[in-house]
């Protein structure tokens, strides 16, 4: 693991203004031991527990009101710290079930996180429980981590885990319902939140390493060096690799890590 | 199918067996290989890793992670144990169970009746 990067502060001209934008880079490159770039490695960055800043597990942000079922944003009530990502995900827990729903925001401004263009669809009728079966439904507008719900009643809703060029698999559908036939939406609030009572939370980085290994996101600096924890897992494929988590600083020149993956030897 | 005999509770750290009645026996090492699936998903990420291995029969329970006592009953083929926590609540799974019982370990022949008595 090393070093960092020092990108120069970019200045961008307003009408009368003139507004200071400190975006530096973190970076992650996973390499196997022979130094070989491992592709789809999920990289996950979450600030310390013990942070202040609200919006990460330790003070998480409570939802606003009127977060509903169908909506195409979240807000919270909380304002964001401004090192948020602009674009990135929402973690989202309702409180009365304990359960999470992942949602991508595409953007963000002062307390309201806007998801990403609506897509919605139906099953063929050949899904179940965990299957969407449609043709093109792997156009790229679904992703891994998204929450995926059934827009008729019952309402129910999933995970998306894997996603290919007809098919989605979900994690089991709330209520032990079937996908079959149903018609499902993504990038829309699933459930009804809860004011002042759901939680949620905003990592700096959740996302997949690319074929040289890397993955990348802007970060906007602060007045002050930001502890982090970091996580970098695979473990599907061909080659696995053992779970890695390590605490590192972003500082004024962002942070650059570069680890190397054991190999699970183990795991079958 | 593993995925539906066991439930994860997330929350509280705990791994429950979720069938009622006695269903389906696991390797050890498919527990391992099946936890480590889960827990490589995103929106698994923000999540401690429930299960480390040593060997493909050794394997530790860590972040404080728990199973109840009917994932016990359903584990084969090694040991599972829980020592990264305070003594009072350190525990080990010793399900040496053989991956494949053996009905007759020894190979041993047949041995003739000893007469009562001796």
């Amino acid at each position: 693991m090393s070093g960092g990067d020092s990108p120069t502060p970019v200045e961008n001209e307003g009408a009368g203004s003139t507004t200071i934008a400190n975006t530096k880079n973190i970076s992650v490159t996973t390499l196997d031991a022979d130094n070989n770039p491992i592709e789809d490695a999920q990289v996950f960055i979450q600030k310390r527990y013990e942070d202040t800043d609200v919006g990460h597990p330790g003070n998480p942000f409570t939802s606003s009101t009127g977060n509903n079922r169908t909506d195409a944003d979240f807000v919270v009530t909380q304002t964001p710290p401004a090192d948020l990502p602009a674009s990135g995900w929402l973690d989202i827990q309702d409180i009365s079930t304990g359960e999470y729903q992942t949602y991508r925001y595409s953007s963000r401004s002062g307390t309201t996180f806007t998801l990403p263009t609506a897509v919605t669809g139906t099953d063929d009728g050949t899904g179940n429980e965990t299957t969407i079966n449609e043709t093109d439904i792997g156009d790229g507008t679904i992703v891994e981590g998204d929450t995926i719900r059934m827009t008729n009643s019952p309402f129910n809703w999933a995970i998306v885990l894997s996603v290919s060029a007809n098919s989605v698999t979900t994690t089991a559908l709330s209520g032990g319902d079937s996908w079959a036939s149903e018609p499902y939406g993504v990038h829309t609030l699933a459930v009804d939140y809860v004011s002042a009572t759901d939680t949620a939370t905003v990592p700096l980085m959740n996302e997949e390493t690319n074929a040289s290994g890397i993955a990348t996101e802007s970060y906007n600096y602060q007045a002050s060096p930001k502890n982090v924890n970091v996580r970098i897992r695979k473990s599907f494929g061909a080659i696995n690799y053992l779970p890695l988590s390590t605490q590192q600083q972003i500082t004024d020149v962002g942070l650059t890590l570069i680890v190397t993956l054991t190999q699970d030897v183990i795991k079958t | 199918m593993i995925a539906e005999d066991f439930k994860i509770d997330f929350e509280n750290k705990k791994i429950n067996y979720a069938q009622k009645g006695s269903v389906g026996e696991y390797t050890i090492l498919e527990f391992y290989s099946y936890l480590q699936d889960i827990f490589n998903e995103a929106g698994n990420m923000k999540y401690d890793i429930p299960i480390e291995a040593e060997s493909k029969t050794k394997y530790f329970l860590v972040n404080g992670w728990t199973i109840d006592k009917k994932v016990r009953k359903h584990l084969r083929g090694g040991t599972l144990e829980a020592i990264d926590r305070p003594e009072s609540q350190r525990f080990t799974v010793t399900v040496v169970k053989p991956d494949r019982p053996r009905k007759n370990p020894l190979n041993a022949p047949n041995l003739p009746m000893i007469p009562k008595g001796y």
